[in-house]
């Protein structure tokens, strides 16, 4: 679980969330996964940088006729003025402290999460990654003898 | 071969005496009776060219060609009056007796002590090289004019009248005589044709015959006979030897040249040049015709001897009245193929002409100028080289014009100025054909070397190694510029000039090299030069050069064959490098100016290569192995490749966990971790092959940013794989980096779009 995370509230715009995201990155945060809360501070869903790509496309195709960079970007524009809101899944499963590793594998392989939130009294208390799952996994999976690659040949 | 008298010891000289006796003289007396019964007529032949009395021609036969021989150096030569210098002895004098109000022969004296003197200079000087500078197309040009000269001052004589004018010029002379034709004299010209045809046709008979001899005895017979030479004949008379200087049966010859002592300061001036234009000549002749000897014979000659030797023999000869001679071509070649084999075959030549003026003097007096005249034209039709003439046309055109220019200036200049004008036109051409720079360009070869390759055949490339060789004067050097462009290709970077091979004064490779260097930069090309000696070093460093071209640029010659040349390559191919490197610098900053965000500038080209054959083991083995080495937290996909490297399937976390975990229900989260690992471990031997997804979109690194963002959605990735033009994996764009690409495009500053708290 990491508990150093960024957080948002969901009436933020995009502009505002790519400032963040941005501005972490320049300063080597973790920007992978932010957390939403809503406007009375409760937790809200988890917001990825692949939302935010999501949501500042429009409906056309690129590659179609007529579709410059100089046309892209002004939707792009149009589009930072949007709120978190807009464009934060609907569904995010959450755990609490005491969750088990198969739970968390489990959740895990449901679907493109990129972490599982720790909530605990309605507070977001850290985040647990795909990869800290993935590597809990692995390091239980994993054996002396098991380990390593066995190319095909041997 | 033996040099009778070449040695110093004179104890030995009986000895030595008796030994060529019994080796060499017969041959040589045969071969020198050869030469002089050819060469009498022919020497009083070619006095009448000059102007002057017939036995003079004798004389100079005797004297000259003795001497000649005793000082000179090459066994064969035979000395004596040749046909082109009495034309140019004519040119020279025929119109000073009347200026100086002195006699011809003193002048003609003189003339031939002047010349003389200048020829012994020239041997003594050791200048005999320079005589090799003068071409051969001169030589044959000069003697044609001379030819055609000597036959159209012939034509009165064989025609038998005298023009009243005496004209000079080739046109007067041409002139005069075809105004005077009404006057020809028939028995003159029957005899000289007689002559002519006897000297044509006899030798076709046989090649023993001596036709010239004989073809005067004919017609001077016919003409003693018929008495044509007597005052009975009244305007049908002809004229013989007798009426120009009889020639009497003594051996009277010593004659002090009256104009020695002193010399008439204008006269000699005025014949100083004439002299030197002689001299020269004479020299030429001399040496030409040695040389043809020589290389026949296999002689080795020293051409200053030869000069002294012809030098000796006009000086000495201007005191027994002859007039300057050279060598004879075809006397020479008579010598050489009727067995002559030491120098006093010529001496033996001179004594049987001198036994024929006490012998036939009476008889000589009664040759008809006329017979001389035919002899002659026949003569000047020979030296007209038809033979060289062609090969000389055909060797180009700077040869073609001074084989022209020298004939054609032997007709309009006085012929002394045609002798300049000769050397004058071989001295151009040699500059011109050795004062040009051979370009070849170097290759480095794979293995070690170079090949030399004719210039603008190597193949284009960044560097371009000039090899330049061979003379170069500075005329040339801006010729040079031109040609040294061509070298270069739109590719070309760097231009090496290899110039140790290059033969020049230093101010002349100076101005190429600063020139070119000049012409380079600002073509933004860069020079680097090697093979530079030790002189031209000297001179960069003066002129400041050496700074401009700058020091790592410069490679100086060493004793190692191409070391400095391998050196200058690994130095251009090192800026090359260097530029490339720069250029990629800035066409990345260019990039990020450029408004279009492409996926090469924003995906990052850190991404592990993964076999698509491989288990699921293997691949969460290598995962977990590699998040040691990584904080980031984000996910990355595992993007597979096929068996040739090409991007074939993406492995997500997620999809790893889902197929270790199917098995695993709620009831099981109550497991112990070893029993949970035993779990997983049940799906470990899957291939990754069966879980990866395989419909991937094969995006290249031109993709714009709102293809990328595109992709995103349409194909539901979050990590865009770049393939190259073979599908192979480039790079990755995940969501981050295209937030980035979208915050670069938009000149978005983070700092300032964070909300306010």
């Amino acid at each position: 679980m990491t508990k150093l995370f960024l957080r948002i509230s969901s009436a933020h715009t995009l502009r505002e969330t790519m400032g963040v995201i941005l501005y972490g990155e320049q300063r080597k945060h973790d920007t992978g996964a932010i957390v939403v809360v809503d406007e009375k501070g409760d937790f809200a869903g988890v917001l990825t940088p692949h939302h935010v790509v999501l949501g500042l496309l429009n409906e056309h195709d690129p590659s179609e006729a007529g579709a410059t960079e100089e046309v892209f970007l002004h939707s792009v524009e149009d589009h930072l003025g949007n709120t978190v809101l807009d464009v934060l899944p609907a569904t995010q499963p959450t755990v609490s402290p005491s969750a088990p590793l198969a739970q968390l594998i489990r959740l895990a392989a449901e679907g493109s999460y990129e972490c599982i939130p720790v909530i605990e009294e309605g507070r977001v208390e850290g985040l647990v990654y795909i990869t800290d799952i993935f590597k809990a996994a692995a390091s239980i999976a994993l054996n002396p003898e098991t380990d390593g690659i066995l190319l095909e040949d041997e | 071969m033996k040099l009778p008298f070449a040695g110093s010891d004179l104890r030995a000289l009986p000895t030595r005496l008796r030994e060529y006796v019994a080796s060499d003289a017969r041959q040589d007396a045969t071969a020198g009776l050869t030469v002089a019964v050819m060469g009498v007529p022919q020497a009083m032949a070619y006095a009448l060219i000059a102007g002057l009395p017939p036995v003079w021609g004798l004389y100079t036969a005797m004297v000259t060609c003795a001497m000649a021989a005793v000082f000179g150096s090459s066994n064969h030569l035979v000395t004596g009056p040749t046909n082109a210098i009495c034309m140019v002895i004519l040119s020279l004098t025929a119109h000073l007796p009347a200026k100086y109000d002195v006699s011809l022969l003193e002048i003609v004296l003189l003339l031939t002590f002047l010349t003389g003197l200048i020829q012994f200079l020239f041997g003594i000087l050791r200048l005999g090289g320079i005589i090799r500078y003068v071409s051969h197309s001169v030589v044959i040009g000069f003697t044609a004019g001379a030819g055609i000269l000597i036959a159209v001052n012939q034509l009165k004589n064989i025609l038998g009248f005298q023009l009243d004018d005496h004209p000079e010029r080739f046109a007067e002379v041409l002139f005069d005589t075809i105004v005077a034709l009404p006057q020809t004299n028939f028995y003159a010209l029957a005899l000289g044709l007689i002559t002519a045809f006897s000297v044509i046709f006899l030798p076709r008979i046989d090649k023993r015959i001596p036709a010239a001899l004989v073809g005067i005895a004919i017609s001077g017979g016919l003409a003693f006979v018929f008495g044509w030479h007597e005052p009975e004949m009244g305007a049908g008379r002809i004229e013989i030897v007798r009426d120009i200087e009889p020639i009497s049966a003594t051996l009277n010859l010593f004659h002090f040249p009256e104009l020695l002592v002193p010399p008439p300061y204008e006269l000699t001036r005025e014949l100083g040049i004439g002299a030197v234009a002689l001299a020269i000549l004479g020299l030429i002749e001399a040496a030409s015709i040695a040389r043809a000897v020589a290389s026949q014979s296999g002689q080795r000659l020293d051409f200053n001897r030869e000069f002294v030797g012809q030098g000796v023999g006009n000086i000495v000869g201007s005191f027994f009245s002859c007039f300057a001679g050279s060598g004879s071509f075809t006397r020479t070649a008579v010598c050489y193929k009727s067995g002559g084999r030491t120098r006093m075959a010529a001496i033996f030549s001179a004594f049987w002409t001198m036994l024929t003026i006490l012998l036939f003097a009476s008889v000589a007096n009664y040759i008809p100028k006329a017979s001389l005249a035919g002899l002659l034209i026949v003569i000047a039709y020979t030296m007209i080289d038809k033979h060289h003439f062609v090969i000389t046309w055909n060797s180009g055109k700077y040869s073609r014009l001074v084989l022209f220019g020298t004939m054609g200036s032997t007709l309009v200049l006085p012929l002394e100025y045609a002798i300049f004008v000769g050397v004058f036109l071989s001295i151009v051409l040699l500059l011109r054909a050795t004062g040009h720079a051979d370009l070849t360009q170097l290759v480095p070869r794979s293995d070690s070397g170079f090949d030399e390759l004719p210039f603008r055949r190597a193949p284009a490339s960044e560097v371009v190694t000039v090899n330049m060789e061979g003379d170069l004067y500075f005329a040339a050097a801006e010729d040079l510029d031109y040609e040294l462009f061509e070298c270069l290709t739109p590719k070309t970077r760097v231009v090496i000039l290899r110039m140790k091979r290059l033969r020049a004064v230093g101010s002349t490779a100076m101005a190429i090299l600063e020139r070119f260097e000049t012409l380079l930069r600002k073509r933004n090309i860069h020079l680097v030069v090697c093979g530079i000696e030790d002189r031209l070093k000297k001179v960069m460093t003066g002129s400041g050069l050496r700074q401009r071209i700058g020091e790592q640029n410069i490679f100086y010659a060493d004793n190692k064959l191409f070391q400095s040349t391998e050196l200058s390559l690994a130095r251009a191919w090192s800026i090359v490098e260097m530029e490339r490197r720069r250029a990629e610098a800035t066409q990345k900053s260019d990039r990020k100016l450029d408004t279009s965000t492409r996926a090469g500038t924003i995906m990052s080209p850190r991404i592990l290569r993964f076999g698509n054959q491989h288990q699921i083991r293997e691949a969460t083995w290598l995962i977990f192995e590699m998040m040691k080495h990584i904080e980031q937290k984000t996910s990355q996909p595992l993007f597979l490749q096929d068996a040739e490297g090409r991007l074939d399937a993406e492995l997500t976390l997620a999809s790893i966990l889902k197929t270790l975990g199917q098995d695993l229900k709620e009831e099981d989260d109550g497991l112990e971790s070893e029993e949970l690992g035993e779990k997983l471990r049940e799906h470990f031997s899957v291939s990754i092959g069966s879980i990866a997804r395989r419909d991937l979109p094969r995006t290249q690194v031109t993709a714009s940013l709102a293809q990328l963002l595109w992709l995103s959605r349409t194909d539901d990735l979050k990590t865009i794989p770049i393939c190259d033009e073979e599908g192979r994996l480039s790079g990755l764009v995940g969501p981050l980096d295209m937030l980035k690409g979208v915050g670069k495009a938009l000149d978005f500053d983070p700092e300032r779009e964070l909300p306010k708290v």
